[in-house]
Protein backbone atom coordinates (compact mmCIF):
# COMPACT_ATOMS: atom_id res chain seq x y z
CA UNK A 1 0.00 0.00 0.00
CA UNK A 2 1.41 3.60 -0.53
CA UNK A 3 0.28 6.55 1.06
CA UNK A 4 0.68 10.23 0.50
CA UNK A 5 0.48 12.01 3.62
CA UNK A 6 -1.04 15.81 3.36
CA UNK A 7 -1.21 18.05 6.50
CA UNK A 8 -3.88 20.75 6.27
CA UNK A 9 -2.91 23.02 8.67
CA UNK A 10 -3.73 27.16 9.47
CA UNK A 11 -5.30 29.51 12.03
CA UNK A 12 -8.94 28.84 13.87
CA UNK A 13 -11.16 29.18 11.35
CA UNK A 14 -9.25 29.29 8.13
CA UNK A 15 -11.46 26.09 6.61
CA UNK A 16 -9.37 22.80 7.52
CA UNK A 17 -12.16 20.87 8.93
CA UNK A 18 -14.19 21.66 5.72
CA UNK A 19 -11.46 21.25 3.08
CA UNK A 20 -10.98 17.85 4.43
CA UNK A 21 -14.82 17.06 4.46
CA UNK A 22 -15.35 17.90 0.83
CA UNK A 23 -13.32 15.43 -0.65
CA UNK A 24 -12.54 12.52 1.77
CA UNK A 25 -14.16 9.71 0.73
CA UNK A 26 -15.02 8.07 4.06
CA UNK A 27 -16.91 9.98 7.29
CA UNK A 28 -14.16 12.04 8.29
CA UNK A 29 -12.50 11.27 12.00
CA UNK A 30 -12.97 14.13 13.59
CA UNK A 31 -12.10 15.63 17.53
CA UNK A 32 -14.72 18.72 17.61
CA UNK A 33 -15.58 20.37 20.50
CA UNK A 34 -17.82 23.44 21.78
CA UNK A 35 -15.56 26.32 21.42
CA UNK A 36 -15.23 28.13 24.97
CA UNK A 37 -12.40 30.87 23.95
CA UNK A 38 -12.64 33.60 21.38
CA UNK A 39 -12.88 31.04 18.51
CA UNK A 40 -16.33 30.75 19.45
CA UNK A 41 -16.66 34.33 18.01
CA UNK A 42 -16.06 32.46 15.09
CA UNK A 43 -17.78 29.41 15.21
CA UNK A 44 -19.10 27.26 17.37
CA UNK A 45 -16.89 23.83 17.26
CA UNK A 46 -12.74 23.55 16.99
CA UNK A 47 -10.44 20.54 16.18
CA UNK A 48 -8.44 19.61 19.17
CA UNK A 49 -6.40 16.66 17.88
CA UNK A 50 -6.59 16.01 14.04
CA UNK A 51 -9.36 15.19 11.37
CA UNK A 52 -9.02 12.72 9.32
CA UNK A 53 -9.96 12.41 5.83
CA UNK A 54 -8.42 9.58 2.90
CA UNK A 55 -9.63 9.02 -0.96
CA UNK A 56 -8.37 5.71 -1.84
CA UNK A 57 -7.77 6.04 -5.90
CA UNK A 58 -6.37 2.54 -6.81
CA UNK A 59 -6.36 -0.94 -5.30
CA UNK A 60 -2.39 0.13 -3.47
CA UNK A 61 -2.87 3.44 -3.24
CA UNK A 62 -4.20 6.10 -1.06
CA UNK A 63 -3.96 9.70 -0.27
CA UNK A 64 -4.20 10.33 3.82
CA UNK A 65 -5.01 13.97 4.86
CA UNK A 66 -4.71 15.36 8.45
CA UNK A 67 -6.13 18.74 9.42
CA UNK A 68 -4.02 20.02 12.46
CA UNK A 69 -6.13 22.73 15.27
CA UNK A 70 -5.75 26.17 14.73
CA UNK A 71 -4.52 27.23 18.28
CA UNK A 72 -1.49 27.55 19.45
CA UNK A 73 -1.71 25.69 22.48
CA UNK A 74 -2.54 22.72 20.13
CA UNK A 75 1.14 23.16 18.71
CA UNK A 76 2.02 19.82 20.11
CA UNK A 77 -0.45 18.16 17.48
CA UNK A 78 1.60 20.60 14.74
CA UNK A 79 4.35 18.76 15.66
CA UNK A 80 3.38 15.09 15.37
CA UNK A 81 1.38 15.66 12.01
CA UNK A 82 4.26 17.65 10.31
CA UNK A 83 6.79 14.89 11.35
CA UNK A 84 5.10 12.36 8.89
CA UNK A 85 4.09 14.32 6.31
CA UNK A 86 5.02 14.28 2.49
CA UNK A 87 3.61 18.00 1.80
CA UNK A 88 1.67 20.63 3.31
CA UNK A 89 -0.96 23.44 3.18
CA UNK A 90 -1.50 26.49 4.89
CA UNK A 91 -4.74 27.75 4.80
CA UNK A 92 -5.57 31.51 5.48
CA UNK A 93 -8.73 33.62 5.55
CA UNK A 94 -8.03 36.32 3.40
CA UNK A 95 -10.41 38.54 5.26
CA UNK A 96 -9.16 38.33 8.41
CA UNK A 97 -5.98 40.11 8.71
CA UNK A 98 -5.82 39.68 12.42
CA UNK A 99 -5.22 36.31 11.43
CA UNK A 100 -1.88 36.84 9.55
CA UNK A 101 0.34 36.39 12.64
CA UNK A 102 -1.43 33.14 13.36
CA UNK A 103 -0.74 31.83 10.25
CA UNK A 104 3.29 33.47 10.35
CA UNK A 105 3.77 31.84 13.57
CA UNK A 106 2.50 28.06 12.16
CA UNK A 107 4.53 28.84 9.21
CA UNK A 108 7.35 29.20 11.18
CA UNK A 109 6.94 26.27 13.55
CA UNK A 110 6.34 24.02 10.12
CA UNK A 111 9.83 25.58 8.61
CA UNK A 112 11.52 24.17 11.33
CA UNK A 113 10.85 21.07 11.58
CA UNK A 114 10.29 20.03 8.30
CA UNK A 115 11.34 21.20 4.70
CA UNK A 116 8.64 19.16 2.73
CA UNK A 117 7.21 21.25 0.04
CA UNK A 118 3.80 23.55 0.81
CA UNK A 119 1.35 25.60 -0.96
CA UNK A 120 -0.69 28.39 0.45
CA UNK A 121 -4.37 28.48 -0.08
CA UNK A 122 -6.45 31.97 0.65
CA UNK A 123 -10.10 30.78 1.85
CA UNK A 124 -13.17 33.52 2.37
CA UNK A 125 -11.96 35.69 -1.44
CA UNK A 126 -15.44 36.37 -1.88
CA UNK A 127 -16.15 38.31 1.22
CA UNK A 128 -15.46 42.55 0.22
CA UNK A 129 -12.83 42.61 2.90
CA UNK A 130 -10.59 39.43 1.17
CA UNK A 131 -6.98 40.88 0.89
CA UNK A 132 -5.91 40.14 -2.88
CA UNK A 133 -3.47 37.58 -3.02
CA UNK A 134 -0.17 39.89 -3.84
CA UNK A 135 -0.86 41.97 -0.82
CA UNK A 136 -1.82 39.14 1.24
CA UNK A 137 1.51 37.46 0.41
CA UNK A 138 3.38 40.47 1.38
CA UNK A 139 1.86 40.34 4.62
CA UNK A 140 2.85 36.99 5.08
CA UNK A 141 6.39 38.02 4.68
CA UNK A 142 6.78 36.81 1.14
CA UNK A 143 8.43 39.70 -0.43
CA UNK A 144 10.47 38.04 -3.38
CA UNK A 145 8.42 36.17 -5.66
CA UNK A 146 11.08 33.33 -6.36
CA UNK A 147 11.21 32.44 -2.78
CA UNK A 148 7.41 32.41 -2.23
CA UNK A 149 5.57 28.80 -2.49
CA UNK A 150 2.46 28.96 -5.06
CA UNK A 151 -0.41 30.85 -2.97
CA UNK A 152 -3.67 29.99 -4.46
CA UNK A 153 -7.40 30.61 -3.86
CA UNK A 154 -9.36 27.80 -2.62
CA UNK A 155 -13.25 27.32 -1.56
CA UNK A 156 -13.35 24.96 1.27
CA UNK A 157 -16.77 24.00 0.79
CA UNK A 158 -16.58 23.40 -3.13
CA UNK A 159 -15.20 19.79 -3.89
CA UNK A 160 -13.99 21.28 -6.98
CA UNK A 161 -12.05 23.79 -5.61
CA UNK A 162 -10.09 21.73 -2.79
CA UNK A 163 -9.71 18.88 -5.39
CA UNK A 164 -7.53 21.47 -7.30
CA UNK A 165 -5.53 23.23 -4.00
CA UNK A 166 -4.59 19.34 -3.50
CA UNK A 167 -3.23 19.21 -7.55
CA UNK A 168 -1.16 22.15 -7.35
CA UNK A 169 0.25 20.80 -3.96
CA UNK A 170 1.11 17.31 -5.52
CA UNK A 171 2.52 18.87 -8.69
CA UNK A 172 4.26 21.46 -6.14
CA UNK A 173 6.33 18.32 -4.52
CA UNK A 174 6.37 16.63 -7.91
CA UNK A 175 8.74 19.56 -8.92
CA UNK A 176 10.70 19.67 -5.61
CA UNK A 177 11.23 15.94 -6.54
CA UNK A 178 13.16 16.64 -9.68
CA UNK A 179 15.17 19.17 -8.75
CA UNK B 1 -8.76 44.97 -4.26
CA UNK B 2 -9.15 46.59 -0.56
CA UNK B 3 -6.29 46.61 2.20
CA UNK B 4 -8.66 47.72 4.78
CA UNK B 5 -9.86 46.75 8.38
CA UNK B 6 -9.88 47.49 11.98
CA UNK B 7 -6.65 48.73 14.10
CA UNK B 8 -8.03 46.42 16.60
CA UNK B 9 -7.00 43.83 14.25
CA UNK B 10 -4.05 44.52 12.09
CA UNK B 11 -2.42 46.96 14.10
CA UNK B 12 -0.25 50.12 12.60
CA UNK B 13 2.67 48.61 13.13
CA UNK B 14 1.63 45.74 10.75
CA UNK B 15 0.30 47.92 8.93
CA UNK B 16 3.79 50.36 8.24
CA UNK B 17 5.63 46.85 7.63
CA UNK B 18 3.24 45.69 5.28
CA UNK B 19 3.48 48.90 3.73
CA UNK B 20 7.36 49.06 3.67
CA UNK B 21 7.80 45.54 2.72
CA UNK B 22 5.73 45.74 -0.42
CA UNK B 23 7.39 49.31 -1.62
CA UNK B 24 3.84 50.62 -1.49
CA UNK B 25 2.77 54.11 -2.84
CA UNK B 26 -0.40 56.12 -1.86
CA UNK B 27 -2.31 57.18 0.70
CA UNK B 28 -3.31 55.50 4.37
CA UNK B 29 -6.50 56.88 5.73
CA UNK B 30 -7.37 56.22 9.35
CA UNK B 31 -10.49 57.06 10.57
CA UNK B 32 -10.65 56.96 14.71
CA UNK B 33 -13.63 55.49 16.19
CA UNK B 34 -15.06 57.67 19.33
CA UNK B 35 -17.28 55.63 21.13
CA UNK B 36 -18.66 59.74 22.27
CA UNK B 37 -21.04 59.67 19.03
CA UNK B 38 -21.49 62.94 19.47
CA UNK B 39 -17.89 64.21 18.73
CA UNK B 40 -16.84 65.02 14.96
CA UNK B 41 -15.48 62.42 13.26
CA UNK B 42 -11.57 62.61 12.99
CA UNK B 43 -8.94 61.19 10.12
CA UNK B 44 -5.76 61.27 9.98
CA UNK B 45 -3.82 60.67 6.28
CA UNK B 46 -0.70 59.16 5.44
CA UNK B 47 1.40 59.26 2.42
CA UNK B 48 3.60 56.97 1.01
CA UNK B 49 6.29 56.77 -1.38
CA UNK B 50 8.17 53.39 -2.52
CA UNK B 51 6.99 51.93 1.52
CA UNK B 52 8.65 55.21 2.61
CA UNK B 53 6.50 58.08 4.87
CA UNK B 54 6.62 61.31 2.74
CA UNK B 55 3.60 63.05 4.79
CA UNK B 56 0.60 63.48 7.02
CA UNK B 57 -1.72 65.68 8.01
CA UNK B 58 -5.33 65.53 9.63
CA UNK B 59 -6.83 67.46 6.72
CA UNK B 60 -7.09 66.64 2.32
CA UNK B 61 -6.77 70.05 1.08
CA UNK B 62 -3.50 70.31 0.95
CA UNK B 63 -2.81 73.10 3.16
CA UNK B 64 -1.52 71.37 6.20
CA UNK B 65 2.02 72.21 5.48
CA UNK B 66 1.45 75.89 4.77
CA UNK B 67 -0.65 76.14 7.81
CA UNK B 68 2.85 74.71 9.68
CA UNK B 69 5.20 76.91 7.78
CA UNK B 70 2.74 80.10 8.76
CA UNK B 71 2.49 79.31 12.36
CA UNK B 72 6.12 78.85 12.83
CA UNK B 73 5.99 82.76 11.19
CA UNK B 74 8.67 81.63 8.85
CA UNK B 75 6.86 82.56 5.58
CA UNK B 76 3.56 83.86 5.23
CA UNK B 77 0.95 81.20 4.98
CA UNK B 78 -0.64 82.85 1.83
CA UNK B 79 2.61 82.95 0.08
CA UNK B 80 3.55 79.33 1.15
CA UNK B 81 -0.20 78.20 0.04
CA UNK B 82 0.44 80.32 -3.63
CA UNK B 83 4.06 78.40 -4.26
CA UNK B 84 2.47 75.48 -3.53
CA UNK B 85 -0.88 76.05 -5.77
CA UNK B 86 1.68 77.55 -8.43
CA UNK B 87 4.15 75.44 -9.00
CA UNK B 88 3.89 72.05 -6.13
CA UNK B 89 2.72 69.89 -9.31
CA UNK B 90 5.67 68.30 -9.87
CA UNK B 91 7.77 68.15 -6.78
CA UNK B 92 7.34 68.51 -3.33
CA UNK B 93 6.93 71.98 -2.15
CA UNK B 94 9.56 71.86 0.44
CA UNK B 95 12.17 71.26 -2.28
CA UNK B 96 10.49 74.39 -4.33
CA UNK B 97 11.09 76.17 -1.10
CA UNK B 98 14.46 75.24 -0.06
CA UNK B 99 15.91 75.87 -3.84
CA UNK B 100 13.97 79.08 -3.58
CA UNK B 101 16.11 80.11 -0.52
CA UNK B 102 13.02 80.72 1.60
CA UNK B 103 13.53 78.08 3.81
CA UNK B 104 16.78 76.40 5.28
CA UNK B 105 16.96 72.28 5.04
CA UNK B 106 17.01 73.12 9.07
CA UNK B 107 13.87 74.38 9.18
CA UNK B 108 12.80 71.33 6.76
CA UNK B 109 14.20 68.67 9.24
CA UNK B 110 11.96 70.43 12.10
CA UNK B 111 8.70 70.37 9.80
CA UNK B 112 9.63 66.73 8.59
CA UNK B 113 9.88 66.03 12.76
CA UNK B 114 6.75 67.30 13.26
CA UNK B 115 4.69 67.06 10.22
CA UNK B 116 5.35 63.15 10.84
CA UNK B 117 7.32 62.02 12.91
CA UNK B 118 5.09 63.84 16.23
CA UNK B 119 1.80 62.70 14.17
CA UNK B 120 2.62 59.60 13.02
CA UNK B 121 3.91 58.17 16.28
CA UNK B 122 0.88 59.52 18.17
CA UNK B 123 -1.31 57.26 15.79
CA UNK B 124 -0.30 54.44 17.49
CA UNK B 125 -1.80 55.20 20.99
CA UNK B 126 -5.17 54.85 19.29
CA UNK B 127 -7.38 52.36 20.95
CA UNK B 128 -9.21 51.34 17.66
CA UNK B 129 -9.93 52.80 14.26
CA UNK B 130 -10.94 52.14 10.77
CA UNK B 131 -8.25 51.89 8.25
CA UNK B 132 -7.78 52.35 4.19
CA UNK B 133 -4.70 52.28 2.38
CA UNK B 134 -5.60 53.58 -1.62
CA UNK B 135 -2.71 52.87 -3.71
CA UNK B 136 -4.08 55.35 -6.53
CA UNK B 137 -3.66 58.34 -4.97
CA UNK B 138 -1.09 61.00 -6.50
CA UNK B 139 1.35 62.37 -4.09
CA UNK B 140 0.56 65.29 -2.16
CA UNK B 141 3.62 67.58 -3.49
CA UNK B 142 1.53 71.12 -1.61
CA UNK B 143 2.21 68.53 1.87
CA UNK B 144 5.53 67.11 1.29
CA UNK B 145 8.60 68.39 2.63
CA UNK B 146 10.77 66.92 0.31
CA UNK B 147 12.10 64.50 3.54
CA UNK B 148 11.00 60.58 3.81
CA UNK B 149 11.03 57.88 6.27
CA UNK B 150 10.97 54.53 6.15
CA UNK B 151 7.65 53.04 7.48
CA UNK B 152 9.14 50.69 9.68
CA UNK B 153 11.92 53.68 11.29
CA UNK B 154 8.63 55.56 12.33
CA UNK B 155 6.86 52.58 13.77
CA UNK B 156 10.56 51.83 15.91
CA UNK B 157 10.58 55.19 17.49
CA UNK B 158 6.81 54.95 18.07
CA UNK B 159 6.96 52.22 20.16
CA UNK B 160 9.85 52.58 22.00
CA UNK B 161 8.06 55.32 23.79
CA UNK B 162 4.50 53.70 24.01
CA UNK B 163 3.27 53.80 27.11
CA UNK B 164 0.00 50.88 26.49
CA UNK B 165 0.53 47.95 25.18
CA UNK B 166 -2.88 46.21 25.94
CA UNK B 167 -4.05 46.92 22.10
CA UNK B 168 -0.93 44.73 21.08
CA UNK B 169 -1.28 42.08 23.78
CA UNK B 170 -2.72 39.59 20.95
CA UNK B 171 0.15 40.32 18.40
CA UNK B 172 3.41 40.17 21.02
CA UNK B 173 5.82 36.78 20.62
CA UNK B 174 4.43 34.44 23.07
CA UNK B 175 7.21 34.05 25.84
CA UNK B 176 7.49 30.33 24.60
CA UNK B 177 8.64 31.13 21.38
CA UNK B 178 12.43 31.65 20.17
CA UNK B 179 12.90 34.54 17.88
CA UNK B 180 15.20 34.28 14.70
CA UNK B 181 16.86 36.44 12.24
CA UNK B 182 15.59 36.97 8.49
CA UNK B 183 17.89 39.18 7.30
CA UNK B 184 21.46 38.25 5.76
CA UNK B 185 23.95 40.06 8.31
CA UNK B 186 23.43 42.94 10.43
CA UNK B 187 20.52 45.20 10.59
CA UNK B 188 20.56 48.89 9.05
CA UNK B 189 18.37 49.92 10.82
CA UNK B 190 19.53 52.16 14.30
CA UNK B 191 18.91 49.96 16.73
CA UNK B 192 18.95 51.11 20.34
CA UNK B 193 20.79 49.13 23.18
CA UNK B 194 17.78 46.91 24.20
CA UNK B 195 17.16 45.77 20.77
CA UNK B 196 20.92 44.95 19.81
CA UNK B 197 20.70 42.62 23.16
CA UNK B 198 18.05 40.89 22.29
CA UNK B 199 18.94 40.49 18.14
CA UNK B 200 22.05 38.79 19.77
CA UNK B 201 19.77 36.19 20.95
CA UNK B 202 17.95 35.84 17.48
CA UNK B 203 18.87 32.80 16.39
CA UNK B 204 15.53 30.53 17.05
CA UNK B 205 16.26 28.41 19.87
CA UNK B 206 15.92 29.74 23.05
CA UNK B 207 12.77 31.42 24.14
CA UNK B 208 11.97 34.60 25.46
CA UNK B 209 11.16 34.26 28.98
CA UNK B 210 14.77 32.58 28.67
CA UNK B 211 16.32 35.77 27.06
CA UNK B 212 14.41 37.86 29.45
CA UNK B 213 15.58 35.84 32.13
CA UNK B 214 19.36 36.34 30.75
CA UNK B 215 19.35 39.64 29.95
CA UNK B 216 17.37 40.66 32.96
CA UNK B 217 14.55 42.45 31.45
CA UNK B 218 11.14 41.52 32.57
CA UNK B 219 9.28 39.53 30.47
CA UNK B 220 6.94 41.92 29.04
CA UNK B 221 9.49 43.99 28.39
CA UNK B 222 11.77 41.47 26.28
CA UNK B 223 8.22 40.75 24.57
CA UNK B 224 7.44 44.32 23.48
CA UNK B 225 11.19 44.49 21.77
CA UNK B 226 10.88 41.31 20.09
CA UNK B 227 7.75 42.71 18.82
CA UNK B 228 9.65 45.69 17.52
CA UNK B 229 12.43 43.23 15.64
CA UNK B 230 9.62 41.42 14.15
CA UNK B 231 8.06 44.32 12.84
CA UNK B 232 10.89 46.22 11.80
CA UNK B 233 11.43 42.96 9.58
CA UNK B 234 14.43 41.89 11.67
CA UNK B 235 13.02 38.42 12.77
CA UNK B 236 10.49 36.29 13.06
CA UNK B 237 8.70 34.21 15.82
CA UNK B 238 9.52 30.78 16.19
CA UNK B 239 7.39 28.89 18.51
CA UNK B 240 9.00 25.90 20.22
CA UNK B 241 7.62 22.65 21.15
CA UNK B 242 8.76 22.81 24.81
CA UNK B 243 9.15 19.34 25.73
CA UNK B 244 11.23 20.02 28.16
CA UNK B 245 8.91 22.63 30.15
CA UNK B 246 6.14 19.88 30.89
CA UNK B 247 8.76 17.03 31.40
CA UNK B 248 10.42 18.37 33.91
CA UNK B 249 9.55 17.97 37.54
CA UNK B 250 11.45 19.43 40.44
CA UNK B 251 12.75 16.50 41.70
CA UNK B 252 14.33 15.56 38.40
CA UNK B 253 17.88 14.87 38.66
CA UNK B 254 20.93 16.20 37.59
CA UNK B 255 20.91 19.33 35.38
CA UNK B 256 18.49 21.10 33.16
CA UNK B 257 19.29 19.77 29.87
CA UNK B 258 18.42 21.04 26.67
CA UNK B 259 15.71 18.63 25.32
CA UNK B 260 17.51 18.01 21.36
CA UNK B 261 15.10 18.68 18.97
CA UNK B 262 13.55 15.41 17.79
CA UNK B 263 15.12 15.33 14.30
CA UNK B 264 11.95 14.88 11.93
CA UNK B 265 11.74 11.63 11.03
CA UNK B 266 11.59 11.72 6.87
CA UNK B 267 7.85 10.10 5.57
CA UNK B 268 9.47 7.81 3.35
CA UNK B 269 8.97 9.62 -0.35
CA UNK B 270 5.78 8.44 -2.59
CA UNK B 271 6.67 7.32 -6.40
CA UNK B 272 6.44 9.51 -9.39
CA UNK B 273 3.64 6.84 -10.62
CA UNK B 274 1.59 7.43 -7.68
CA UNK B 275 1.46 10.78 -7.81
CA UNK B 276 0.79 11.22 -11.62
CA UNK B 277 -2.06 8.64 -10.94
CA UNK B 278 -3.14 10.71 -7.96
CA UNK B 279 -3.09 13.86 -10.16
CA UNK B 280 -5.25 12.20 -12.70
CA UNK B 281 -7.60 11.02 -10.20
CA UNK B 282 -7.85 14.54 -8.83
CA UNK B 283 -8.55 15.99 -12.19
CA UNK B 284 -11.80 13.59 -12.38
CA UNK B 285 -13.02 15.31 -9.87
CA UNK B 286 -12.46 18.87 -10.38
CA UNK C 1 -24.45 30.38 36.75
CA UNK C 2 -21.15 30.97 37.06
CA UNK C 3 -18.45 28.27 37.87
CA UNK C 4 -17.10 28.71 41.48
CA UNK C 5 -13.47 28.23 40.11
CA UNK C 6 -12.50 29.04 43.28
CA UNK C 7 -13.95 26.23 44.42
CA UNK C 8 -12.98 24.25 42.32
CA UNK C 9 -8.84 24.62 42.74
CA UNK C 10 -9.58 24.08 46.76
CA UNK C 11 -11.20 20.44 45.31
CA UNK C 12 -8.32 19.94 43.23
CA UNK C 13 -5.67 20.87 46.10
CA UNK C 14 -7.34 19.29 48.72
CA UNK C 15 -7.06 16.11 46.40
CA UNK C 16 -3.24 16.51 45.57
CA UNK C 17 -2.26 17.07 49.24
CA UNK C 18 -4.53 14.61 50.41
CA UNK C 19 -4.49 11.85 48.18
CA UNK C 20 -0.52 9.67 48.73
CA UNK C 21 1.73 9.77 45.00
CA UNK C 22 -0.57 12.02 43.79
CA UNK C 23 1.06 14.72 42.06
CA UNK C 24 -0.90 17.22 40.31
CA UNK C 25 -4.53 17.68 38.76
CA UNK C 26 -6.27 19.81 36.41
CA UNK C 27 -9.72 19.96 35.57
CA UNK C 28 -9.68 21.69 31.73
CA UNK C 29 -12.78 22.26 29.30
CA UNK C 30 -13.40 19.39 26.46
CA UNK C 31 -11.82 22.01 23.85
CA UNK C 32 -8.58 22.27 26.13
CA UNK C 33 -8.77 25.26 28.47
CA UNK C 34 -7.53 25.38 31.90
CA UNK C 35 -10.73 25.28 35.06
CA UNK C 36 -8.49 25.00 37.71
CA UNK C 37 -5.54 23.37 38.63
CA UNK C 38 -2.80 22.13 41.11
CA UNK C 39 0.34 20.98 38.87
CA UNK C 40 3.96 20.55 39.76
CA UNK C 41 6.32 23.06 39.36
CA UNK C 42 7.41 23.54 35.85
CA UNK C 43 4.23 21.91 33.85
CA UNK C 44 2.76 24.95 31.97
CA UNK C 45 -1.17 24.80 32.47
CA UNK C 46 -2.25 25.68 29.63
CA UNK C 47 -0.26 23.18 27.70
CA UNK C 48 -1.59 20.35 30.06
CA UNK C 49 -4.97 21.24 29.50
CA UNK C 50 -4.59 21.21 25.97
CA UNK C 51 -3.04 17.80 25.81
CA UNK C 52 -5.44 16.36 28.21
CA UNK C 53 -8.35 17.82 25.33
CA UNK C 54 -6.75 16.11 22.45
CA UNK C 55 -6.35 13.04 24.28
CA UNK C 56 -9.44 12.28 25.69
CA UNK C 57 -11.55 13.63 22.15
CA UNK C 58 -8.93 10.88 20.41
CA UNK C 59 -9.77 8.23 23.04
CA UNK C 60 -13.82 8.70 22.82
CA UNK C 61 -13.07 8.54 19.07
CA UNK C 62 -11.36 5.37 19.18
CA UNK C 63 -14.12 4.35 21.76
CA UNK C 64 -16.74 4.79 19.17
CA UNK C 65 -14.92 3.87 15.81
CA UNK C 66 -13.65 0.04 17.47
CA UNK C 67 -16.78 -0.29 19.28
CA UNK C 68 -15.71 0.16 22.55
CA UNK C 69 -18.79 2.60 24.04
CA UNK C 70 -18.56 5.34 25.91
CA UNK C 71 -15.15 6.26 27.41
CA UNK C 72 -14.59 6.60 31.23
CA UNK C 73 -11.44 7.01 31.35
CA UNK C 74 -7.83 6.64 29.80
CA UNK C 75 -4.66 5.82 30.85
CA UNK C 76 -1.17 6.38 30.43
CA UNK C 77 1.32 4.30 32.15
CA UNK C 78 4.70 5.80 31.91
CA UNK C 79 7.51 4.04 33.78
CA UNK C 80 7.59 7.24 35.65
CA UNK C 81 4.23 7.04 36.73
CA UNK C 82 0.61 7.50 35.71
CA UNK C 83 -1.27 10.28 33.97
CA UNK C 84 -5.30 9.29 33.96
CA UNK C 85 -8.11 11.41 32.56
CA UNK C 86 -11.91 11.07 33.40
CA UNK C 87 -14.56 12.56 32.02
CA UNK C 88 -16.53 14.80 34.48
CA UNK C 89 -20.09 15.51 32.47
CA UNK C 90 -20.48 17.01 29.38
CA UNK C 91 -18.49 20.48 30.33
CA UNK C 92 -15.01 18.63 31.85
CA UNK C 93 -12.34 17.00 32.36
CA UNK C 94 -10.04 15.70 35.32
CA UNK C 95 -6.14 15.55 34.67
CA UNK C 96 -4.40 12.73 37.66
CA UNK C 97 -0.69 13.04 37.33
CA UNK C 98 0.36 10.19 39.76
CA UNK C 99 3.75 8.37 40.38
CA UNK C 100 4.72 4.90 40.16
CA UNK C 101 4.24 4.01 43.22
CA UNK C 102 0.71 4.92 43.65
CA UNK C 103 -1.71 1.90 44.39
CA UNK C 104 -4.15 1.84 41.28
CA UNK C 105 -7.37 0.85 43.42
CA UNK C 106 -6.86 3.43 45.58
CA UNK C 107 -6.50 5.76 42.89
CA UNK C 108 -9.62 4.45 41.11
CA UNK C 109 -11.23 5.26 43.80
CA UNK C 110 -10.14 8.60 45.38
CA UNK C 111 -10.90 9.82 41.66
CA UNK C 112 -14.42 8.53 41.72
CA UNK C 113 -14.78 10.71 44.80
CA UNK C 114 -13.09 13.79 43.37
CA UNK C 115 -15.11 13.41 40.20
CA UNK C 116 -18.31 13.49 42.38
CA UNK C 117 -17.38 16.24 44.31
CA UNK C 118 -16.34 18.60 41.25
CA UNK C 119 -19.62 17.36 39.73
CA UNK C 120 -21.94 19.16 41.76
CA UNK C 121 -19.91 21.86 41.86
CA UNK C 122 -19.95 21.94 38.30
CA UNK C 123 -24.11 21.76 37.67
Amino acid sequence: MEIMRLVVTGPVGAGKSTFIRSVSEIAVVDTDRQATDETSLIKQKTTVAFDFGRLAFGPEMALHLYGTPGQSRFDFMWDILIQKAHAYILLVAAHRPREFVDARRIRAFMRQRSQVPMIIGLTHMDSPNAWDIENTAIALGYLNADKCPPIITVNPNEAASVAQAIITLVQHSMQNCLV
Amino acid sequence: MAVTGYLSEFSLAEIFSFLEQGNKTGLLTICVLSEDQSKKRENHYVWFNQGRIVAASNRLDQHGLANMIGQRGWLGEHTALRVAQTCAATMPIGLILKTQGLLTVEQLKLLFYAQVMRQVCALFSLKDGWFQFDGKVPLPFAEMTGLNAPATEVTLSALRVLKDWSALASKLPEPSSAIKGIIEGKPQQKLNQSEWHLWEFANGTLALHTIAKQLQLPLEKAQQIAFRLVTAGLVEEVPLVTVSSVASRPEATGPEIAVPETVPAEATAVSHSFLHNLVGFLKGKV
Amino acid sequence: MAINTEKLGIVLQNFVTATSDVQGAALVTPDGLPLAASLPGGMDEERVSAMSAAMLSLGERIGQELARGGVDRIYVEGDKGYGILTSCGEDAVLLVLADQKAKQGVLMLEIKRAVAEIKLILN
